[in-house]
């Protein structure tokens, strides 16, 4: 299949998302004939990687007809007119089923359409089916699943990273044009870092939750995935905005995105502050994401940006804060998964519970896999009266001494830059059985979450390939001032424009991207 | 909490409150591992807390973000029915919870 943008015909999938709805707006392409493309594309290929929980093919190309045909009609089409999306599977979609990379609700059909599926389709998407995730978005590598673990589309022996890694691996493989994620402590940047794609994490309360499964609900942020820093924006100006669903999404006036974007690749970056943290670039950083950072600081100061040191004193206390914080509310949320109103229960078994108790615990204790129980088990501890204090209640205390560094550093520059993973991809099972190894390689990506910051992760290159390490991609992570997503698009696009990186696609075995 | 009882015996215990029940194996191995991360925790100790605030999101709104509170029907009471396992009428039904 040719995916030269050069040749006469080329395959629609090397399109834009953009590009993609402009065709089908001015009738140069069909919506029919881009899901077709990538419903061949995911048969094709995506046996390899397992990126898809669930492929709606059928629903998929009604819905494009159903686009095709409201053309035909006159109709005006949204930005998105018959662009092939693909989300992770803890957004609620009331006509397929939602799991959350979970036995507790394997074959739950939500009783309601949640609010990013929703606009979604009302900005003329059509989605191909639901990404494999870390069961309930608790991981970093996608192996904490009940089903096939995802493999990344640069070397499949590696992890896509976690938890939205379906999304990033079916993004980095053509396998959808844009793809939705959500990001707890860098579950949308980090997976984005170990594929080669654009994520970005935008300011708490920019999207909608309505509609996401809760697992830390002071953290969760719901944002996009891409190719390209142009479509991470069209993807976010289309899911930001108030939500009367939920009081907590903000009704500051969304921004033009896009204008963001073309400031960036055609301006230059004279005037902007780019903070960088020196001291947090130390002990566990590979040497490969070292050299690819310094890299693209050396291409934002060519383009006229201004680099600055910051220091964030209380940085190096925010994974512990965050593992506090985060188990604490999810031991919260997740007790509503009893067995008694949906999702898996024991009550369906041949031998019923004969008490509530039992039902809650036979329930509970089948059907949440090991890390979930891990992070109840630990949540569970934080919250109790006698370590409320010494825990939960510092952590809570720690986030603001974090937050107040991040207001004190902006006061400097306007955008904080950092690798986005410590290290590129690892093999599949190479920390599986320890946890604090694993919660550790978010050490970059939490404080924006901590603090409520935007933060996106673009493409910075790739490792130099050596015994025992393919030619793997690394990222680049910007975090803004709060509702500056502007800013972080603008700077993110110039450095896109200056290197060659957004070009590049895996080839694999059984696929090329 | 006893955080000096043996790792075994404190998940058990948490797994008590959790409604989770965790078969002897699993009690070791999660038990080992919650150690680990609760000493790796400790490090919060260090950061001088004294007069600092929880953390509250900025919110622009107040209280102006909340809907009007007024009740009305639903509409989708079959439909939320439909996923629960045991029902009886328009209620869910639940095995007994008191002698």
């Amino acid at each position: 299949m040719a995916d030269d943008p050069t040749s006469i015909d080329p395959s629609p999938r090397s399109m834009s998302a953009r590009a993609m709805a402009e065709a089908v707006r001015s009738g140069e392409r069909s919506a029919r004939e881009l899901t077709q493309a990538y419903l061949d594309a995911i048969a094709e290929r995506d046996g390899a990687l397992h990126s898809y929980r669930l492929v709606d093919a059928e629903g998929a190309l009604a819905r494009a007809d159903a686009i095709d045909a409201e053309r035909s009609r006159g109709a005006t089409l949204g930005p998105l007119a018959g662009v092939p999306v693909g989300l992770k599977d803890n957004f609620v979609t009331a006509d397929l089923d939602t799991t959350c990379g979970s036995r507790m609700l394997e074959g739950w059909r939500p009783p309601y359409a949640g609010s990013h599926a929703a606009r979604l389709l009302d900005a003329g998407a059509v989605i191909l089916g639901k990404l494999a995730m870390d069961e309930f978005a608790m991981g970093s590598s996608n192996e904490n699943t009940p089903f096939e673990p995802v493999r990344n589309p640069w070397a499949l022996d590696r992890v896509p990273g976690g938890s939205s890694g379906g999304t990033a691996s079916a993004v980095a493989a053509g396998l959808c044009a844009l793809g939705l994620g959500s990001d707890t402590g860098g579950s949308i940047r980090q997976p984005a870092s170990l594929c080669g794609v654009v994520g970005l994490k935008p300011t708490y309360g920019r999207v909608t939750r309505a509609g996401m499964i809760a697992f830390a609900s002071s953290l969760d942020q719901a944002g996009p995935l891409a190719r390209t820093v142009e479509d991470a924006a069209l993807g976010l100006s289309v899911l930001a905005g108030a939500d009367p669903r939920d009081a907590t999404s903000l009704r500051a006036p969304v921004p033009d995105y896009l204008a963001a974007v073309d400031a960036g690749r055609e301006g230059d970056l004279k005037g902007v502050k780019v903070g960088v943290q020196r001291s947090s670039l130390g002990e566990g950083l590979a040497d490969s994401v070292r050299a690819r950072f310094e890299a693209s600081l050396e291409v934002l100061a060519e383009r006229g940006a201004e680099l600055v040191d910051v220091e964030l004193p209380h940085f190096h206390l925010a994974v512990a804060a965050y593992y506090v914080v985060a188990t604490a509310e999810a031991s919260s949320n997740l007790a509503r998964y009893d067995g008694v109103r949906y999702g898996a229960s024991a009550a369906r078994e041949d031998s019923p519970p004969s008490s509530l108790v039992e039902l809650y615990e036979r329930t509970r204790s089948t059907h949440f896999g090991a890390e979930v129980k891990r992070r109840i088990l630990l949540g569970t501890f934080v919250l109790r009266s006698e370590s409320y204090a010494d825990y939960y209640g510092r952590a809570m205390k720690v986030r603001t001494l974090l937050a107040r560094d991040y207001a004190g550093a902006f006061e400097r520059c306007d955008l904080i830059a950092s690798p986005t993973s410590p290290v590129p991809a690892w093999r599949l099972g190479e920390k599986l059985d320890d946890p604090l190894a694993m919660y550790l390689s978010d050490v970059f990506t939490i404080g924006a979450n901590l603090a409520g910051l935007p933060a996106i992760s673009i493409p910075a290159g790739f490792c130099e390939p050596c015994d025992d390490c393919p030619r793997l991609p690394i990222g680049l992570q910007l975090t803004g001032r709060r509702l500056d997503e502007a800013t972080l698009l603008r700077v993110s696009a110039a450095h896109e424009a200056a290197t060659p990186w957004a070009a590049e696609r895996p080839t694999f075995e059984g696929g090329q991207g | 909490m006893n955080r000096s009882a043996p790792p075994e015996e404190m998940a058990h215990e948490l797994a008590g409150l959790a409604r989770l029940r965790l078969s002897d194996d699993e009690a070791r191995s999660i038990g080992s591992q919650l150690d680990t991360v609760l000493a790796y925790l400790r490090c919060l100790a260090e950061a001088d807390v004294d007069g600092v605030p929880e953390f509250e999101h900025e919110s622009d709104e107040g209280d102006q973000a909340l809907r009007a509170d007024t009740p009305g029907p639903d509409g989708r009471v079959e439909a939320i029915l439909a996923g629960a396992p045991k029902t009886r009428g328009s209620l869910v039904a639940v095995p007994k919870f008191k002698d």
